[in-house]
């Protein structure tokens, strides 16, 4: 008698916990989070072929700023996809590849954008080749504030 | 259960014997080969590259199977700017058949033992030799036939490589190697894969200065495929040579930048801390920076060549190409 009672508790309780589970699991958002990239970026990270540049350049007053009105701006200039202001989208707000820049009354260029987040803080990944396609560059940001 | 373990220990006995009599008994080598080549060639022109091989084929006739299949592998190494996947063809004649146009093995495939395409396989097991960088690419062909070899057949190869060279002139070694398809290219494998690199082959009266692969340089610029939007590096490398800035850290760089129509442009030729050279160890001193902004030309200035010097902190102090007062050149092209 005593273990039938064991068994059926046994069982009430594997079946309360899956249904608990169950439950959690519907309640789960699996909508992917816009990528917001409004703000201003700082370089700490450089590579050229994958080789490490950031120590061996001045970075410190490179800095692009993406405004909430589809615009961009540079504050000094380094070897990058463009040269000057102009407006700016990603491919796609969810899952995005690309981030297009296109300079005021110039071609848009499309980056590869990749959007990681390292040692806990979110990073902005670009890459692209500013000179010859033989040479691929890959700034990492961060966001100033 | 004794008897059982001594039969288990006999089967095992009988594998390694196995496996010993296949690995003595059946080598189907290749001897090392020989390379034909000009010492240079002009560019743009087709250059012709020959290779002198031969087998030693040792196959125990009371084998299963006496006889070893295989295809011809033929690898070469050339600088990317030749383009050889469209340029060269490789031809061979041999005791087992002649064929006019190997197959060169597409990217698509895998070699076996790496895991990589061929042309990264090769890179890993056979490199850039003695070239000092790289911007070389390695290319695997394949013959269209199964050759099939049995005990002493020895046989000669001999391998036809015509290549249109590039249009730079350049210093390079270039590299070979004969292989059988049957073994891939397992790095351990050393008797049916024989590499080697051949002498300096310099490509004459084309475009640009001459990139050396070969020899140490007093300086170099890299990438050596840059635009004037690229970062390039700089290295001045003083244990080449003794110079007349080998007593000093404190060297800078002096140049000059030239438009399309070869008139300059810009110059920078100060003394200060954009144009001090970074100190690596060895003698060797290096100067990263971008063409466009150092030499502050707006975006749509193009600089097409620099000619630069070193100097010391006074300025008064200069070294140039092959130690001398001529500037060093470089050419901003991609291709």
């Amino acid at each position: 008698m005593k273990r039938r009672i064991f068994t059926f508790f046994y069982l009430l309780f594997g079946t309360l916990a899956f249904v608990a589970c169950e439950d959690e699991l519907a309640a789960t958002i699996t909508d992917e989070s816009l990528k917001e990239v409004t703000g201003t970026w700082k370089v700490v990270s450089l590579t050229r072929n994958g080789e490490e540049l950031a120590q061996r350049l001045d970075l410190s007053r490179f800095r692009i700023t993406f405004n909430p009105d589809g615009t961009y701006a540079l504050q000094d200039k380094l070897a990058f996809a463009v040269a000057g202001p102009g407006t700016y989208k990603l491919n796609d707000p969810q899952y995005p590849y690309s981030l297009i820049l296109t300079e005021q009354t110039k071609e848009a260029q499309p980056v590869k954008f990749q959007f990681p987040v390292i040692e806990g803080k979110r990073q902005m990944s670009l890459t692209f080749s500013p000179g010859c396609s033989s040479n691929t560059y890959q700034y990492n940001f961060v966001k100033e504030k | 259960m004794k008897m059982k373990y001594l039969i288990e220990n006999i089967r095992y006995l009988y594998l390694l014997l196995g496996i010993a009599v296949v690995i003595f008994l059946i080598q189907c080598g290749l001897n090392a080969f020989t390379i034909e080549m000009p010492d240079s060639g002009n560019a743009n022109e087709v250059a012709v590259f020959k290779l002198h091989g031969s087998t030693e084929s040792v196959i125990d006739n009371s084998a299963p199977d006496p006889t070893y299949s295989t295809r011809l592998l033929v690898g070469i190494m050339v600088p990317k700017s030749w383009n050889a996947r469209q340029n060269a063809v490789l031809s061979f004649k041999s005791g087992k058949g002649d064929e006019a146009n190997m197959v060169l093995i597409p990217d698509s495939e895998v070699e076996p033992a790496s895991g990589l395409n061929w042309s990264n396989a090769a890179k890993r097991r056979f490199g850039i030799g003695p070239n000092l960088f790289d911007d070389f690419e390695w290319l695997v062909y394949r013959s269209n036939n199964v050759y099939v070899f049995r005990n002493d057949d020895d046989i000669n190869i001999d391998v036809t490589i015509s290549c249109k060279l590039g249009p730079e002139n350049m210093i390079a070694k270039l590299g070979f190697f004969l292989g059988s398809s049957k073994e891939n290219l397992r790095p351990e494998d050393t008797d049916y894969t024989k590499f080697a690199f051949s002498d300096q082959f310099e490509v004459k009266n084309g475009t640009g200065e001459v990139i050396d692969f070969v020899n140490p340089q007093l300086s170099k610029i890299e990438p050596v495929k840059s635009l004037d939007n690229d970062i390039v590096t700089f290295t001045f490398d003083s244990g080449v040579t003794h110079t007349a800035l080998s007593n000093t850290d404190d060297l800078y760089l002096c140049a000059k930048a030239y438009g399309e129509n070869n008139t300059v442009i810009s110059e920078v030729c100060e003394q200060t801390a954009r144009t001090r050279l970074s100190a690596l160890g060895g003698k060797r001193y290096r100067l990263d920076l971008w063409p466009k902004g150092f030499f502050d030309v707006p975006s749509d200035v193009i600089i097409s060549r620099i000619e630069y010097h070193y100097t010391d902190v006074t300025g008064n102090i200069k070294v140039g190409f092959a130690n001398t007062a001529d500037p060093f050149k470089f050419t901003f092209i991609c291709r």
